[in-house]
């Protein structure tokens, strides 16, 4: 506790050094990370433990630097219904970024994960201070957003093939 | 873990923390008295740093490093600080001490003794002499909430150092404490800590911009009606805003009585009044509608016994800012459980 309060640069540097190994940033500079690294929260989930519930306010996405994380939404009429399985350098919660809507969907690691954290008060505040890096780190995570939205559609565009394959839809 | 034992998890966790919140109200409450020298200075630090981190945040945008905004900040209020001794130090020397001409009655008695209510005259004596010693006891509560010489020397070393580490480091402690959280409670703490942060300090604008607006249009009026301590009479009417529904009535009597234990003149108390009255109409035509609602609003019985509550623990400096002190613990404790109640809802 004494450590954490410390003011140690060797936990800065290590932040900084996980942010080099995301692909999505590689287009930024050694001294953006560093103020990159001033907003991020580095976050460890034990096996099995909830990195963020369904329904609950969700204020910042996740980028995962290790372990692989299971995203299930509960339904009513399917109950626990698992959406997807993500692994190292993939990102849970980007939608929360962008507007203030209930998280759609529970998160859980499945095994020793290790998260690195962006969220959106913070995200505001580089925007006030530092307008430049915030546009570069906003089209970074557009990226991240319609790379998600080209997934989706694309997966889509399968169901609707293998339904029509099968004679359901006319 | 089923869905109903989570939910009574959450129950009893929501239930822990409400008393943990209580407890340390309690506690906070009862060390009060011992720790007050160290509370006011942290509290005027923090006050400075909701103030100046906006400032500090343009002259990063602008490329300004961080550090650098904040020396340059603090120094041009020290400078100005000292320009503003240098230049009126003798005027605000005379008005701090009206404190001792307050203590001599005679004025007073004899002012509303004119009063058109011959029958009722001794009746109207007694209560004035009352009156006048409550309001001196309170006045004078007040003077002991201030240090002593020496102590006050290094308040003033304390606060510009505290509040430079606070703007320069504020951040950086807020996310260390994160840190410390367990997975469970992170984002809800964090969040509320964003959302307190976003609330107080446009509470804090908006009330900063009402009192100083409220004392500039009193200190001219005062100062025009050839008042003297125009300038402590325009800054209590100005406080005195900050209270809802009895504020302006609050401010008006403290100044009448002072103007009356001064001078006993009627007259003056009476353009006082219109004065004020004034003051108040132009308020709400044009400066209310650039208050927007913070959604804190206290009912007027809970306002009369924070203003109870303030005379008996600060004097005069507790009525006047009892209340806003009390809207700021009432705003933390709504959003704290305003987050509880969010992130305790389960799938």
């Amino acid at each position: 506790m004494i450590r954490d309060f410390s003011r140690n640069g060797n936990n800065h540097v290590s932040i900084v050094t996980l942010l080099q190994t995301i692909p999505f940033f590689n287009s930024l500079e050694k001294g953006e990370l560093r103020e990159l690294a001033r907003i991020v929260y580095v976050r460890w989930f034990k096996k099995d433990e909830i990195i963020f519930r369904q329904h609950e306010p969700g204020i910042g996405m996740y980028i995962i630097c290790k372990g692989s994380v299971k995203v299930f939404r509960n339904s009513e009429f399917n109950g626990n219904e698992q959406v997807s399985t993500l692994v190292k350098h993939d990102f849970i919660g980007e939608l929360s970024l962008v507007d203030q809507q209930r998280r759609s969907a529970t998160a859980v690691a499945m095994e020793e994960c290790c998260l690195v954290g962006i969220f959106r008060p913070d995200l505001l505040q580089l925007i006030n201070r530092k307008p430049k890096l915030a546009n570069k780190v906003l089209m970074i995570l557009a990226q991240i957003i319609s790379s998600r939205l080209q997934q989706k559609d694309d997966e889509l565009i399968q169901i609707k093939e293998k339904l029509s394959n099968s004679d359901i839809i006319r | 873990m089923t869905l109903q034992n989570e939910q009574n998890i959450t129950t009893s966790t929501t239930k822990n923390i409400f008393n943990i919140i209580l407890l340390t109200v309690i506690v906070i409450i009862l060390i009060i008295p011992y720790i007050k020298y160290i509370i006011f200075p942290i509290a005027i630090s923090l006050f400075l740093t909701v103030l100046f981190d906006p400032i500090i945040i343009w002259f990063e945008s602008k490329g300004l490093k961080r550090v650098a905004g904040i020396f340059f900040v603090i120094v041009l209020v020290i400078g100005c600080s000292i320009f503003f001794i240098y230049l009126f130090g003798s005027l605000v020397t005379s008005e701090l001490k009206f404190i001792q001409e307050l203590n001599d009655p005679s004025l007073f008695i004899s002012a509303i003794t004119q009063l058109p209510f011959e029958k009722m005259n001794i009746v109207i004596q007694k209560l004035g002499t009352n009156f006048h010693s409550i309001f001196v006891h309170l006045v004078n509560k007040s003077t002991h909430i201030f240090p002593s010489h020496v102590s006050l020397f290094l308040l003033l070393i304390f606060i510009p150092v505290s509040t430079y580490l606070l703007l320069k480091d504020g951040h950086y402690l807020k996310k260390k404490f994160v840190q410390l959280l367990p997975n469970r409670y992170f984002e809800m703490v964090l969040d509320l800590i964003n959302r307190i942060d976003l609330k107080l300090s446009q509470w804090i604008k908006q009330q900063l911009f009402v009192a100083m607006s409220i004392a500039c249009l009193a200190i001219l009026a005062l100062y025009l009606l050839n008042i003297s301590h125009f300038i402590m009479n325009g800054i209590i009417v100005g406080l005195a805003h900050l209270i809802p529904f009895y504020g302006p009535f609050l401010g008006a009597i403290i100044v009448i009585t002072i103007t009356l234990i001064e001078t006993g003149s009627l007259k003056l108390a009476l353009a006082i009044i219109i004065a004020l009255a004034t003051i108040k109409l132009l308020y709400n035509l044009l400066l209310s509608k650039m208050i927007t609602s913070n959604s804190i609003n206290l009912h007027p019985l809970i306002i009369i016994i924070m203003i109870f509550t303030g005379s008996f623990l600060w004097g005069l400096i507790g009525i006047l800012f009892i209340v806003p002190i009390t809207t700021i613990v009432a705003l933390l404790c709504k959003e704290i459980f305003e987050r509880l109640r969010d992130y305790s809802i389960s799938s």
